[in-house]
Order: structure tokens, then C-alpha cells, then sequence
């Protein structure tokens, strides 16, 4: 008698046992803190598929400011795109007349940033500064003729803190 | 009664192995990873800092007191044009200090190693200079300039300069070679 109860008892014990899953639950939780640590830079950064962009050893992690992208068929602000190139060059009809670095579409873009940055600077009582900073993803293949004027044309707008995206691989 | 001392012993067993139920936050995390996977990028962004002189009217200002100060600046011009031809003068206002020619490789991509030992000279004869402008010319592709500019920024493993802080006088031991880096033919200067 005390041996089937012993059995029983041994039986209901095997019901109730547990897979151990903290183990499981720490490494998953390892994973998703590192996940989101990796998430926090790249999504302000990460440029579209057609931009490849050139790689450097040094460089700081990127912060948020206004987006020039340049890609070998369009150039964008803040996603908004305003120029179409060929084969990563201008279209003389988008360049002004009478200054051959300058971009007026470009220009009038950068202005009107530079405007509504100006305008929280004044309202946020000088806790914003306006440092007239832009962040540029340019790909690698780009000549410097076609960067000379955006460069140009971010100066006359008052855009002059270039922070050039890069892919990291430094040590 | 035996039987009953044996129930309840049982149920006291039973009692002391209750366990926290993990299985609503494993199935939280579970769907967790999949999203922060699909969002997170593998690539690794980062920013290399390049000034460009900008017009404007305080910039006018700025522009008056440096261009007073020109003449003592010291300041490291690298120009560089299609072929991946490097050359490097080191000036004092308009006086050429030292100079310095590098071909492009035998492949013809910029030599970096020969560029980078030439950097390394010019910042060890002058560990206090910083400043340095980039003119490439038209043909140059953006790779290339972020090549250059990376290159000047910090020395290789191993290469340290001593520093001395004007104001306070102390010495400081540190690889940062040509960090202020200015785009100098855009406003039509330095062509």
C-alpha cells in the first residue's frame, strides 16, 4: 500500500515539474537591451539603399540635425527631395544663372530651415541656438564639382558645421 | 490517519515547489526581438566633422579677426586632385613652411601609408598646429576627400605628440594630428 502511494505521490510530483526557463529569459533579455542600444544612433542615421556611403576609422556618433542626402539621382532635405541629378552631377537648369556655384532650390530650402531654426531660437529664449549644423550623407562616388555647390549653396545659406556621414569601421 | 499524514505531507511538498510564471514575459520578449531586429541597422554610422566658411554677418566678423590674425595662424593646406596626387604645404599666413609631394599609389588610389607617415612628420616637427584645409579639385569623388579627412585626424597606433597649453603652459601627451578641418576652395579663396 505505501509503495502505489509512494508511486502516486512520485507521479504527481512529475505533473507539476517546470521546464527552467530563467536561463532562457536572461539570455533573452541580454538580447533585447543590446538590441536596443544598437537601435538608438542608426535610426536618425541610417541612410537609404542607394546612398552608399565611404568608410573612416575616426568618427563621433551621429546627432540630430538637418538631413542633406545625396545619392547619384537625387539630392533630399529632410526627405523632402528637391534636385534630380545625372549620373551625380547637375542639371544646368538648376543651377543659378548668375552665380554657377549656387543651387536656388537648395538655397531656398537651407533658408526656410534656417528661418524655423532661428525662430525657436528666439522663442525658446536663447536655450536653442541655432549652429547652422547639417548632417550630410553624400555616396561615395559623388564627384567634388557636384559637391563644391552643395557645400557652396549650405554656406550662403548659413549651413557651415558639415557633419559627413561615414560607415564606421574603426577600431 | 496514516493516510492522511501522508496527504497532507504530499500537498506540503507540492506547496514548497510553486515557481513565478515566466511564460507571459517570455512571450513578451519573444515578440520584442523580432521588432528590434527588423528595425535595428547592422551598419555602424558615424560623423566626421568638416567646417565650411559661411557668409553671413557675424561670420563677416569673425572673417575681420582671423584675417588680423592670419599672419601668425599656422595652418596645414593639403590639395588633391583627380589622379589622387597629394600636396601639402604647411603656411604661416602667405609664407610656405614646409612642403610636402605625395603620388599617387601604384595602383593609382591614394598612397595613404606614404600620406599618412608625411602627416606624421609635419605634426611631430609642429605638434601644435590643429588647423588644416581641403582642396580637391572638381574630378576628386567624395571617397577619396573622406579618405583624407579621416587620415588627418588621428595618428596611427603608437604615434603621441606633446602638446603645451599656451594659456596655462602645461604639457600634454595626445594621437590627435589635423582636426579642424575646413573645406578651403569653396568660397572661392585657396583655388
Amino acid at each position: 500500500m505505501s509503495i502505489v502511494k509512494k508511486m502516486l505521490k512520485d507521479a504527481q510530483k512529475t505533473k507539476d515539474s517546470h521546464l527552467n526557463l530563467n536561463s532562457l529569459l536572461d539570455m533573452l533579455t541580454l538580447l533585447v537591451v543590446f538590441l536596443m542600444k544598437s537601435m538608438n544612433s542608426t535610426v536618425i542615421a541610417a541612410p537609404p539603399e542607394d546612398i552608399r556611403l565611404p568608410s573612416s576609422y575616426v568618427g563621433e556618433e551621429p546627432k540630430e540635425a538637418l538631413m542633406i542626402q545625396v545619392s547619384p539621382t537625387y539630392i533630399t532635405i529632410n526627405n523632402k527631395k528637391l534636385v534630380l541629378l545625372k549620373d551625380g552631377k547637375f542639371l544646368m537648369e538648376d543651377i543659378a544663372k548668375n552665380d554657377l556655384y549656387l543651387v536656388p532650390a537648395i538655397e531656398k530650402e537651407l533658408l526656410a530651415e534656417a528661418e524655423k531654426s532661428k525662430d525657436i531660437e528666439k522663442k525658446s529664449q536663447e536655450l536653442f541656438k541655432f549652429k547652422g549644423t547639417a548632417f550630410i550623407q553624400i555616396d561615395k562616388s559623388i564627384e567634388y564639382s557636384t559637391i563644391k555647390r552643395i557645400l557652396y549653396t549650405s554656406s550662403v545659406a548659413g549651413y557651415g558645421d558639415m557633419k559627413l556621414a561615414t560607415v564606421g569601421s574603426g577600431e | 490517519m496514516g493516510i492522511v499524514d501522508d496527504i497532507m505531507h504530499s500537498d506540503h511538498d507540492i506547496d514548497h515547489e510553486t515557481q513565478l510564471n515566466l511564460n507571459p514575459l517570455l512571450d513578451l520578449i519573444s515578440a520584442l526581438i523580432p521588432v528590434l531586429l527588423a528595425s535595428v541597422s547592422y551598419v555602424s554610422i558615424a560623423v566626421l566633422n568638416a567646417k565650411v566658411p559661411v557668409l553671413g554677418e557675424a561670420q563677416v566678423a569673425i572673417e575681420k579677426n582671423v584675417k588680423d590674425n592670419k599672419e601668425k595662424q599656422v595652418g596645414l593646406y593639403v590639395e588633391v586632385n583627380g589622379e589622387n596626387f597629394i600636396l601639402m604645404n604647411l603656411k604661416q599666413g602667405e609664407n610656405i613652411l614646409t612642403t610636402s609631394r605625395v603620388p599617387a599609389s601604384a595602383d593609382s588610389k591614394i598612397d595613404k601609408v606614404k600620406f599618412v607617415s608625411e602627416l606624421v612628420r609635419i605634426k611631430s616637427e609642429n605638434p601644435n598646429v590643429f588647423r588644416a584645409r581641403i582642396n580637391p579639385t572638381e574630378k576628386v569623388v567624395y571617397d577619396n576627400v573622406v579618405t583624407i579627412i579621416d587620415l588627418m585626424k588621428l595618428a596611427p597606433k603608437g604615434n603621441e605628440f606633446t602638446i603645451t597649453d599656451k594659456d596655462t603652459g602645461k604639457a600634454f601627451v595626445t594621437s590627435i594630428m589635423f582636426d579642424d578641418v575646413t573645406f578651403g576652395n569653396i568660397m572661392g579663396e585657396d583655388e
